[in-house]
């Protein structure tokens, strides 16, 4: 059951375009929830002490927000749905239509967190305390909901829940790992809120001198602190996610450990330095641009790092126990298993023009279910990997990928397909290649005529 | 499509959804097409009064460009959750160059910022603010050719066979030049009004009651012969259209009755600005026409519904479409909406009676 057609990154692969878009996106997004919440608080306590200084602070804070979150933010938030759109369409479909009054709540806290935070920096200085505080809480308050909204998506796609076996949406959304990746969540949202004052503080150096930048400084690393919480946090989480993902970032997959613990030592060393380096004024008043910039670079790292282990524990699923990373429904692949999983990918059609016979058949099999994690040459990338494999090494592989690495769900497919993917991968490996009769034809940069043939197929030919 | 969730509640009402977010979707994005067109044109006609008319309309860009967006978001929600087969599958034939959009997008907006602070200085010569309008509209232009490609692609299950390996054949489709330029003019028809309201917005709040009585005439004028002109190229669109099209057009359900009456409406909203300019002072007028306008694209937003639809095909009939209500969540979507309208209202209030900003 793939009923689209697939494209593809070269050698970059579409993961690798998700990744990247997805990273940006999440660093900005945390930061603007974390400001909303920043601004308002620290108006409270400003107009409380009047402290000017302060004051001037939350503006100019309130317009960076605009610049950086409502461009940069909100775009590369339509860029995550249209690059999943397009590199796993099948996984997008499911959770917009599973989800889509979550969605459509998401996009009214969005419409809000846009207006108030606009007329929160429009108003300074034009309305009363009271108003102005008033629409700083409406912009914490929608923006903070929006993260709340879109995080029990996200963890519903590591654990699910009870969701499979009741198809209540309510349980899919408040899923077991819904508190605390909300938890972890707000945390980097405050840190990430913190480090922007010192950044922004530092690089106006001209409008806020010494003091006040101790002042500002300390107060911004106060919202640092709780990262501290990190590793108790992570291990909360690590309780309630699925064995086989806990394993897998706890050691069975040496990267996504050393991720993990990348993420979570780098998040407690901020946190360290915030006590020592920001929080206290006599070490706030000698922070510089380049150290603000610097804990910035090592809080992006550590947010990449705990994003990259979250999505990379999901593997081999996409949505945890019910969809492949490649699209194919769990309970679709007995199905296909019997009746070819090539029957059921109308636009997936073997390439007759660059391969002959079952290797044609291989190669078209191989694009349903191992171009998603492996570029032929690239990422993850297919040839290093087998290169001095054999025959009945590929066989006894693809008889028990899922074992074989614990990433890979299983072949699907009938025998014949499974046979012919082994004789393509064949013609990858040293041996294959130095087959008398030669490699066969092999151009990666065409499969157009492949798709053609294809949609013409899908919709009763043309040809 | 069965292996995916159905679809959570009756089609129909998750289409007028669609509609009704797509309609306010089309109100800003008008402006964002326009406006820097315009003041760009503005400021080529040198003079303080071009350079100030090219602020006050590159002023509302960043804003409109926001709404633009956020209502864009809601509509392709609803259109993933009715139409998902055609979407993705128009998405991804069009690949890159559909992803290419967020970069556009993204550099357009960040253009449309730096365009306001070159017009606001004095020291900047006037080309740099130019270039900073015909990158925007460029890029904007690009974006809507490219949203159009995928509506087209989307609704042509018969061309996918010639499209995928070339997908730029859609621009060789016999509509797509009425179609692009049918936006185009309709967004100076939306921007003429805007810059009518905004100039009233800026006299309420003290803004030079002359300059601003001329914005005003010049944002009817340019309504008005946008709209003439859109008559036009509304009917060379309409020649293009194959006769199955017509059919549907004029067959008499109700999303083409509601566009019949939108079409009636842009006809007589020519008449109306006609009579809004010929009393400038009136701005009763100027409320008619408001009203016609929208009720025009009202209009139109169904026609395009229609059409797809029909271009969709026989054997598919939205309101036949499996679902199942979640009736719980979509209870508190309509509730948190409901007191996220009205937070919006109280905002939309502040600002109303905001005293004047001394400049
Ligand atoms: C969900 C993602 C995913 C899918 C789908 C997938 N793989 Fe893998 N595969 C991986 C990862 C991750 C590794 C580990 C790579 C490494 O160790 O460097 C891997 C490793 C491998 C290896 C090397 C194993 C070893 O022990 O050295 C082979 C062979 C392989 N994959 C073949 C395939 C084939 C054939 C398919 C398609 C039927 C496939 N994979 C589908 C993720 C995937």
């Amino acid at each position: 059951m793939l009923p689209y057609p697939q494209w593809n990154m070269p050698l970059a692969g579409g993961a690798m375009v998700i990744a990247a878009i997805s990273i940006f996106h999440v660093v900005i997004a945390h930061f603007a929830v974390g400001a909303g919440l920043f601004n308002v608080l620290s108006e409270h306590r400003a107009r409380r002490l009047g402290d000017a200084q302060l004051l001037r602070f939350i503006r100019d804070n309130s317009i960076f927000l605009i610049y950086l979150s409502f461009v940069a933010g909100a775009i590369s938030g339509v860029g995550i749905w249209f690059s999943i759109g397009v590199v796993a369409p099948e996984a997008t479909t499911f959770v917009i239509r599973l989800f889509v009054w979550f969605w459509a709540i998401e996009w009214v806290f969005f419409l809000l967190e846009l207006a108030s935070g606009y007329i929160y920096y429009f108003t300074w200085d034009r309305l009363s305390p009271r108003a102005h505080l008033a629409v700083g809480w409406v912009y914490a308050v929608s923006a903070f909901m929006s993260l709340v909204i879109i995080n029990g998506i996200l963890s519903f796609m590591l654990t699910p829940g009870l969701w499979p076996t009741t198809l209540n949406v309510w349980q899919a959304w408040l899923n077991p790992s819904f508190w605390p990746s909300l938890f972890m969540r707000t945390v980097s949202c405050l840190a990430l809120a913190g480090i922007f004052t010192a950044i922004i503080a530092t690089a106006r150096r001209k409008v806020y001198d010494a003091t006040a930048r101790a002042s500002i400084v300390s107060w911004g690393g106060r919202f640092l602190l709780p990262l501290a919480l990190m590793p108790l946090l992570a291990v909360w989480y690590f309780r309630v996610i699925p064995v086989a993902s806990r394993s897998l970032a706890l050691g069975g997959a040496i990267a996504m450990t050393m991720f993990f613990l990348f993420g979570v030592i780098l998040s407690f060393l901020v946190s360290v330095y915030a006590y020592f380096g920001m929080f206290r004024r006599s070490t706030a008043r000698e922070i510089n641009l380049e150290t603000a910039l610097l804990i910035a670079a090592i809080a992006f790292l550590a947010t990449a790092s705990m994003e990259f282990v979250r999505e990379g524990i999901r593997k081999p699923y996409v949505i945890m126990n019910t969809m492949y990373s490649h699209g194919i429904l769990v309970k679709d692949a007995e199905k296909l298993n019997r009746e070819g999983v090539l029957a059921h990918a109308p636009w997936i059609v073997p390439d007759t023009v660059h391969y002959a016979g079952p290797v044609a058949i291989g190669e078209a099999v191989y694009r349903t279910q191992c171009l998603r994690c492996h570029e032929i040459e690239g990422y993850n990338a297919m040839v290093p990997l087998i290169r001095e494999w054999n025959m009945p090494l590929i066989e006894s592989a693809l008889n028990d990928l899922h074992l074989l690495k614990a990433f890979m769900p299983p072949f699907i497919g009938t025998p014949e397909e499974k046979n012919a993917l082994a004789i393509y991968l064949w013609t990858l490996t040293a041996e294959g290649q130095a087959w008398p009769e030669g490699p066969p034809v092999f151009d990666r940069d065409s499969t157009s005529t492949a798709d053609s043939t294809a949609a013409a197929a899908l919709t009763g030919g043309t040809e | 499509m069965e292996s995916f969730p159905p679809i959570p509640a009756h089609p129909l009402l998750i289409s007028h959804l669609l509609g009704l977010v797509f309609l306010i979707h089309v109100v800003f994005m008008n402006y964002v097409v326009a406006a820097p067109l315009l003041a760009m044109i503005y400021l080529r006609a040198k003079g303080e009064a071009g350079r100030l008319f090219a602020r006050w309309l590159t002023a509302a860009v960043p804003v409109a460009f926001t709404f633009t967006i956020n209502f864009g978001v809601a509509s392709l929600l609803f259109v993933q959750v009715l139409y998902p087969e055609r979407f993705y599958t128009a998405n991804i034939l069009l690949g890159a160059a559909w992803l290419g959009i967020v970069g556009m997008l993204m550099v357009a907006f960040y253009f449309a910022y730096i365009m306001q602070k070159w017009i606001a200085n004095p020291q900047r010569s006037i080309a740099w603010s130019r270039l900073a309008g015909a990158i925007i509209t460029v890029l904007v232009v690009g974006i809507a050719a490219l949203m159009m490609s995928n509506y087209f692609i989307a609704t042509e299950k018969s061309q996918w066979p010639q499209l995928v390996s070339q997908p730029w054949l859609v621009v060789k489709n016999l509509t797509f030049v009425p179609r692009l330029l049918h936006i185009l003019i309709g967004s100076l028809a939306v921007t003429g009004l805007w810059m009518v309201w905004i100039s009233w917005w800026r006299q309420r709040r003290g803004g030079p009651v002359a300059e601003l009585q001329a914005f005003r005439r010049q944002g009817l004028q340019i309504a008005t012969g946008a709209t003439g002109l859109q008559i036009v190229v509304g009917v060379w669109f309409l020649l293009w259209l194959p006769s199955a099209a017509w059919d549907a057009l004029f067959s008499g359900t109700f999303p083409s009755m509601v566009w019949i009456g939108g079409v009636a409406c842009g006809l007589l909203l020519l008449g109306v600005l006609l009579a809004a300019l010929a009393n400038p002072d009136k701005i009763i007028w100027q409320r008619i026409a408001t009203g016609f306008l929208f009720a025009t694209l009202i209009g139109m937003v169904a026609g395009r519904d229609v059409i797809r639809r029909l271009a969709i095909g026989d054997d598919f009939h939205l309101a036949s479409l499996p679902y199942r209500f979640q009736a719980e969540p979509f209870l508190t979507f309509a509730l948190l909406l409901v007191v996220g309208l009205v937070t919006l209202l109280v905002l939309l209030r502040l600002i109303w009676r905001l005293p004047e900003k001394k400049e």
